[in-house]
């Protein structure tokens, strides 16, 4: 419905060339490819986590309108038990990932041998199989079940992710840096995919739907403002607390990331995922379907980048910034994940039920 | 008001008989003075025929009041009255006056658009209420316009037809 047959080829094209990518850097430097394996698949996963949460909302708070976009959300959800199973693969690079997976640098830190309670491979795999399952299992009742019992899964949905959420950030993402401890972070991580989520859903809607009313194109381009000023808060906050404290374990992610090589994609991040919807999305300037597309594309990448800068930097020996490599292993995620969005959506008709326009 | 211009208040029963007459009258030549409803109506002031207003270009200047007022107090206070180097920070580093400007730009916003929009639309405390009816606190959609004297007839009948349950004519003048 969606993407011709040639478009479903181009975007297999893109997994392949994502997958090509990631064997050829996996040979050169291991420790880094998985790097960005790990932050393009948890953030895809996190963009699934952000429809379904989405939905659960309009659900909890008996909102109607969005009932003429549900199907994009819902589709969204397609990619979710796949990013999981391609974290569990992830297991196979433990020991580039996690300084605590590596039972040598686990002997030789004491402190880092107290976390392993929490920090264990078993406990990893635990984790990827509990939260994949269960997420799956309440996304599933979120999208499909009616009414009121859905308003039952929804509020079960977002209790249960708030929880599993912040575990998993943890343990999957700033457990990457040993060395770096901040409280914000499962609340930073959870804007930062939220506010991508978002945009994603504002983009997929004006590619998918180009009859959607315009009101309801002006409402999802407010949400995509205002959680990205919620996302930039955050940003900020999380940076000047780190700043004004001065702590040394709360600060070497900043070191790393406002080094010469990462500064400028760290002010680029913020540029894209603040500055930009902030300046381009005044009042009625969010019935404008190519800006408000650019902008949801923009704000998409933002987060991506957000995700690989939490990520990528503490990578021990490989240099810094970003190439095109990591891009292309980027886009080898987003067309798996475009590709089972469509699949997805094609199983159903576009427009929700009892749905009058 | 014309001294023979009369007051015709409709009454509707739900929102969208409401927009609809609203609409209609438009098109008769009968544009509507106001209406008045419990909650707030998708599309309504489309159907009035109201154009976006410039409250939001106080907001915005108010924002930037309270942005500056704040940047410009705080760094007088910590850089220039009484400069203190804590923590060995740089007493002139903008970083920590930020969530204060913040703060003040959306108090100065919020406040002073509410002020701005109660004086644009003369309200204050102890103002007797100006409702036509007060069955639009409850559960009436209420439209009012003003007509010429010679056409109430007319008008009142276009909305009882248009499913008013109630009509009235007021004095004017």
């Amino acid at each position: 419905m969606i993407v011709k047959s040639r478009g479903r080829m181009a975007l297999l094209g893109f997994v392949l060339a994502g997958a090509l990518a990631f064997a050829l850097s996996l040979a050169e430097d291991p420790a880094r490819s998985w790097r960005v394996y790990l932050a393009s698949d948890v953030y895809l996963l996190s963009l699934s986590l952000a429809a379904a949460a989405f939905l659960a909302v309009e659900r909890l708070s008996k909102a109607a309108w969005s009932a003429s976009i549900r199907r994009v959300p819902e589709a969204m959800v397609a990619f979710l038990p796949a990013g999981c199973l391609l974290l569990l693969l992830a297991g196979f690079g433990l020991d580039d990932l996690y300084a605590w997976a590596n039972a040598e640098t686990v002997a030789g830190d004491h402190h880092l041998a107290r976390r392993t309670l929490f920090l264990n491979a078993s406990l990893f795999y635990a984790q990827v199989v509990g939260y994949g399952v269960l997420w799956t299992w309440l996304a599933r009742r979120v999208v499909r079940e009616p009414g009121r019992r859905s308003a039952r899964s929804s509020a079960l949905f977002l209790v249960v992710l708030l929880f599993t959420f912040t575990l998993a950030s943890v343990s999957w993402i700033l457990s990457l840096d040993p060395e770096w401890s901040t409280p914000l972070f499962p609340w930073y991580l959870l804007s930062s995919v939220y506010a991508g989520g978002l945009g994603a859903i504002a983009g997929l809607v004006l590619l998918v739907l180009p009859d959607a009313r315009i009101e309801h194109r002006h409402d999802l381009g407010k949400f995509l403002f205002a959680f990205s000023v919620f996302w930039g808060y955050l940003w900020y906050c999380q940076f000047m607390l780190t700043w004004y404290a001065d702590f040394p374990e709360e600060t070497s992610h900043y070191h790393l990331v406002l080094s010469p090589g990462w500064a400028p994609w760290f002010w680029i991040t913020a540029l894209l995922g603040l500055a930009f919807p902030f300046l381009l999305l005044p009042a009625r300037a969010k019935r404008n379907r190519p800006l408000l597309l650019a902008v949801a594309a923009v704000v998409v990448a933002a987060h991506w980048l957000d995700v690989l800068l939490l990520v990528v930097p503490a990578a021990h020996g490989s240099e810094a910034g970003l190439g095109f490599a990591d891009l292309v292993v980027g886009l080898g995620f987003a067309a798996l994940f475009l590709l089972l969005f469509d699949l997805s959506l094609r199983r159903a008709s576009m427009r929700a039920a009892g749905e009058a326009a | 008001m014309q001294p023979d211009t009369k007051t015709v208040v409709g009454v509707f029963p739900d929102p969208r008989s409401l927009v609809e007459a609203a609409r209609a009258a438009r098109e008769r030549g009968h544009p509507p003075r106001d209406a008045y409803t419990p909650h707030p109506v998708h599309g309504l002031d489309e159907a009035l025929g109201i154009r976006a207003n410039r409250l939001p270009h106080a907001a915005l200047i108010l924002g930037a009041t309270g942005l500056a007022v704040a940047l410009l107090f705080q760094f007088w206070v910590v850089a220039i009255d009484w400069p203190a180097r804590l923590g060995g920070k740089n007493e002139r580093s903008i970083l920590p006056l930020v969530p204060i400007a913040f703060e003040l730009t959306v108090l100065f916003a919020a406040i002073g658009t509410v002020l701005v929009f109660f004086a644009q639309e003369r309200l204050w405390p102890g103002r007797a209420p100006r409702h036509p009816s007060p069955r639009a606190l409850d559960d009436g959609f209420v439209l009012v316009i003003d007509v010429p004297a010679g056409e109430v007839e007319s008008v009142r009948e276009f909305l009882a037809g248009s499913g008013a349950g109630e009509v009235r004519v007021e004095g004017g003048g």
